[in-house]
């Protein structure tokens, strides 16, 4: 959620609510939270 | 009065026999004009055709049958001459290599204003600099870089993540406040 692009890619039951957590982020060199998102790409 | 030809004369012979050889074969003609006034020097050395067009020695279709096959002697050896008679174009009488070497050598020396007119000479190369730039698209006058896509947008993000960023420790504590993500609403589309 910093907008640098850096992702991470989980897998989760299709029933769970969406995955958030505090993971670091290399490109500013902290710890951000990530919120789940739509798979990006031209898919 | 003859001293200073004289100091003049010394000076010439130090030249570079190369220069030398040119300016013999080919006298500039302000120089021509300056001890007696020359009939057969109408002008400088000319663009191409422009004299043939202009001097009167020789009109442009002879009456005689004779075909010209040189060029006249105010022709400017650094440019390219079209034969009128066979339509014909020769090339000039030195390469734009020799042209280069002639220019850097009568610029050491301080002559080029004495050479005739070529693409290579320092204010034609200014002038072709100053209007193309540096030969990269968009240094020219009055032009721009494009610059790659992340180039062009690299501001705008840079600005939109120091804002995520500000807005960070505080979209922290509300995350943790409501349950780690259980209450969480604002997840992005």
């Amino acid at each position: 959620m910093a907008l640098t692009g850096y992702y991470k890619t989980f897998t989760r039951p299709r029933t769970h609510r969406p995955l958030s957590m505090l993971k670091y982020d290399p490109v500013v060199r902290k710890k951000v939270l990530f919120l789940e998102q739509k798979r990006g790409g031209s898919r | 009065m003859a001293l200073a030809h004289e100091h003049h004369i010394r000076l010439a012979q130090k030249l570079p026999s190369r220069l030398l050889t040119f300016f013999a074969r080919y006298p500039p003609p302000v120089l021509l004009q300056q001890p007696a006034t020359t009939p057969a020097a109408p002008d400088a050395f000319s663009s191409p055709n422009a004299a043939e067009a202009a001097s009167p020695t020789e009109p442009a279709t002879p009456t005689s049958h004779q075909p010209t096959t040189t060029p006249p002697q105010t022709h400017n050896p650094f440019a390219p001459w079209r034969n009128p008679t066979t339509s014909r174009w020769r090339p000039p009488v030195f390469s734009a290599r020799r042209q280069a070497e002639l220019v850097k050598l009568a610029a050491a020396h301080g002559l080029e204003s004495l050479l005739p007119p070529t693409a290579k000479g320092s204010a034609e190369r200014a002038s072709r600099r100053e209007e193309h730039g540096l030969r990269v698209k968009g240094t020219g006058a009055g032009q721009r870089v494009k610059g790659k896509l992340w180039e062009r947008t690299l501001k705008g993000r840079l600005e939109g993540r120091r804002k995520a960023m500000e807005g960070m420790p505080g979209m922290i504590e509300m995350w943790k406040q409501r349950g780690h993500g259980r209450g969480w609403k604002k997840w992005p589309k």
